[in-house]
């Protein structure tokens, strides 16, 4: 399945399709702060943003509740929507270079499920289905989802990577078990844990961005710089030793920064699924198959795929919500079908 | 686990409707609100307590209070974990109501099992014991649940002390709400923090209606028919309630958490101090504490003023 990339040509990221993406993404982020249950004048949404950003100030005409539907609501929900999608879809796209396997995505070593056990003993123990607590408990979940895996796979006997999924494998059923386990003693509050499983933007503020930016700045950071080699070992793994490249070091590199960024991605936002496959594989069908052009579109394209999913899951049933886990997963199925057969029609 | 298990009521019964409605063939939801609750196996008994079930399961709280309330007390074999109510139900022989073990509802040998809910074919594993129930799925209407309470009293052979205790409770409820007459505005009703609410179609949607309130869930599309609506806070801030009851107090939201949220002290409901703790194990169930529930909205009307 693996491509070797062209490693004689030099391989850039160009300029076209960055500014598609970033293009893309600037429009969802305008129609999520534009749109909403609440018909506000998209002049004055416009303004009220102008207000908020240092040393400026005008009127936007807005009364102070509209207002707080603008910068408490709308925008930090965008914010953490693009945050959240620009995470995910460049870990997947790190995690299919890293174990060369198409199908790995954040969530292969257990991220979500150890997530998932964390945050329904938070509910259960009536946290509730969003805050703060929730999201430390699903942190924590993930990141000893993860140290088990790592702990299992080193046990074995040669180490691979085939080693590390097959343990991922083993811990993410054993999570998951827990999890309905602890969710069937605790039936009075089954809706939070659906709820949270399912994904959900509609009750953050910035508090919960505050806490994400950070890991995904450094995070992302470890995985753009880790871009070159990925695409060394791509050529295989053996051949990547020879050529100098230290395999064993760059995959925990690779593996602990998109970890913990999709872990505190998780732990704000919920299980939102399909992003880390769908985003990187349509990056890599349409530009090819570098990572130094597949992860920092990735990142970009991974934004505004969220942000525009979610902002479908304000409106299709609006004044109600749809979850964005069932958004992601029914748009993003059929749009990733279309784009690989149009991608093989091409070839 | 020495603590006593707390059940979220409300949330159960959306949750519940909207799985029935999903396509679930039990059809217990229908509309109990214009028919009375339907689905009997039992023979409705008309003569004396002497030929009346005597070893009573109850799966229900609230129509464990029901059986309190009307005297039959002593029919009651035993009760499920959430009928905490009144304080002698605890001491009866206890079942688990949402994890359903017909074996162990059958073990108490019940000659009546009363439900609130079929959700997992409990109807049907008590038939094939040959074990009489009574389904009575929760009403829309303040009506339906005096309905309710008078068949499950007859039921029981205590038609009279049903019809005895409706009566008051329908006295004592109109007299309550007409003191407390006049136009209280909008609620929003919260029934968990993922801010789903009860519409005007709902039990105690009805409560609320019969005070002159307007429902801002009412607005929001019921796809499922279950009266239980999902907002978003935006819809919620752009609605800007008078009132908020919280149906969750007893999962920790209190008006200062309601405060605490993104943007939510922008509400009226919040700067004025509208906001009301609401006891769950009374708002959620539709017994014989009703005339409490309705007394704490016509209490928070009188003493928080309306708009």
């Amino acid at each position: 399945m693996t491509v070797a990339p062209a490693l004689a040509a030099p391989i850039r990221l160009r300029a076209g399709p960055l500014a598609v993406a970033a293009g893309a993404l600037a429009a969802a982020m305008a129609l999520g702060v534009m749109l909403g249950p609440a018909s506000l004048p998209a002049g004055g949404v416009f303004l009220e943003i102008v207000d908020r950003l240092p040393l400026l100030s005008v009127d936007s005409g807005l009364s102070d509740r509209e207002a707080a539907i603008v910068w408490e609501l709308r925008v930090p929900r965008v914010v953490l929507g693009a945050l959240v999608g620009a995470m995910l879809a460049m870990a997947g796209g790190a995690y299919q270079g890293v174990f060369r396997n198409p199908l790995a995505d954040p969530y292969l070593l257990g991220v979500a499920a150890g997530a998932g056990l964390g945050a329904t003993l938070a509910i259960a123990a009536g946290a509730g289905g969003s805050g703060i607590p929730t999201a430390g408990a699903a942190f924590a979940g993930a990141v000893a989802a993860v140290v088990l895996t790592y702990a299992l796979a080193r046990t074995g006997s040669t180490g691979s990577t085939a080693n590390l999924i097959l343990a991922g494998v083993a811990v993410a059923a054993f999570f998951t078990a827990a999890q309905t386990f602890v969710q069937q003693r605790a039936s009075d509050t089954i809706r939070e844990v659906f709820s949270w499983i399912l994904g959900r933007l509609a009750t953050v503020g910035w508090a919960e961005v505050r806490l994400l930016a950070p890991f995904v700045v450094v995070s992302a950071a470890v995985l753009f710089a880790s871009r070159r080699l990925l695409d060394v070992l791509a050529v295989g793994e053996e051949e990547a030793g020879t050529l100098g490249v230290r395999t064993d070091r760059l995959r925990l590199a690779v593996v602990a920064a998109a970890t913990l960024g999709s872990a505190v991605a998780v732990a704000v936002s919920g299980l939102i699924g399909f992003v880390g496959i769908v985003v990187p594989h349509t990056v890599r069908l349409l530009t090819g198959h570098s990572y130094r052009v597949i992860l920092p579109l990735a990142f970009v394209g991974g934004a505004a795929f969220l942000v525009a999913a979610d902002l479908l899951a304000r409106l299709v049933i609006s004044p109600g919500e749809l979850p964005i886990g069932v958004v992601t997963a029914f748009i993003g199925a059929p749009f990733f079908a279309v784009v690989l057969r149009t991608a093989r029609r091409a070839a | 686990m020495g603590a006593v298990r707390r059940f979220r009521f409300l949330p159960l019964v959306g949750l519940a409707l909207v799985m029935a409605a999903c396509g679930d063939t039990t059809a217990t939801t229908g509309d109990p609100g214009t028919a009375p609750p339907t689905t009997s196996t039992v023979v409705l008994a008309t003569e004396a307590p002497a030929g009346a079930p005597q070893r009573i399961v109850s799966l229900s709280a609230t129509h464990t209070e029901m059986l309190y309330a009307i005297g039959a007390a002593e029919q009651i074999a035993g009760t499920d974990l959430t009928s905490n109510y009144p304080p002698a139900a605890e001491e009866t022989p206890k079942v688990d109501s949402f994890n359903f073990d017909v074996e162990e509802v059958a073990a108490m040998d019940p000659d009546l099992v009363v439900l609130a809910f079929d959700f997992a074919g409990e109807v049907a594993a008590l038939e094939a014991l040959s074990i009489p129930t009574l389904l009575l799925p929760p009403p829309t209407t303040l009506e339906g649940a005096y309905e309710q309470l008078e068949q499950l009293g007859t039921a029981v052979g205590r038609g009279d002390a049903a019809a005895e205790l409706a009566a008051s409770m329908r006295a004592e409820i109109d007299g309550l709400i007409e003191a407390a007459a006049g136009e209280p505005g909008s609620l929003f009703h919260e029934v968990d923090n993922t801010l789903f609410s009860a519409n005007s179609s709902t039990f105690i949607g009805d409560v609320y209606r019969r005070f002159g309130f307007t429902n801002i869930a009412d607005e929001v599309p019921d796809e499922f028919g279950s009266g239980f609506v999902q907002l978003s806070p935006e819809f919620v801030i752009d609605s800007d309630p008078d009132f908020i009851f919280l149906g969750d107090a007893a999962f920790g939201e209190t008006a200062a958490t309601v405060a605490q949220r993104p943007g939510w002290d922008e509400l009226t409901a919040v700067q004025e101090g509208r906001v009301v703790e609401l006891d769950s194990d009374i708002s959620g169930r539709w017994g014989p504490r009703t005339v409490e529930l309705v007394r704490q909205v016509a209490d928070a009307i009188r003493e928080r003023g309306g708009p």
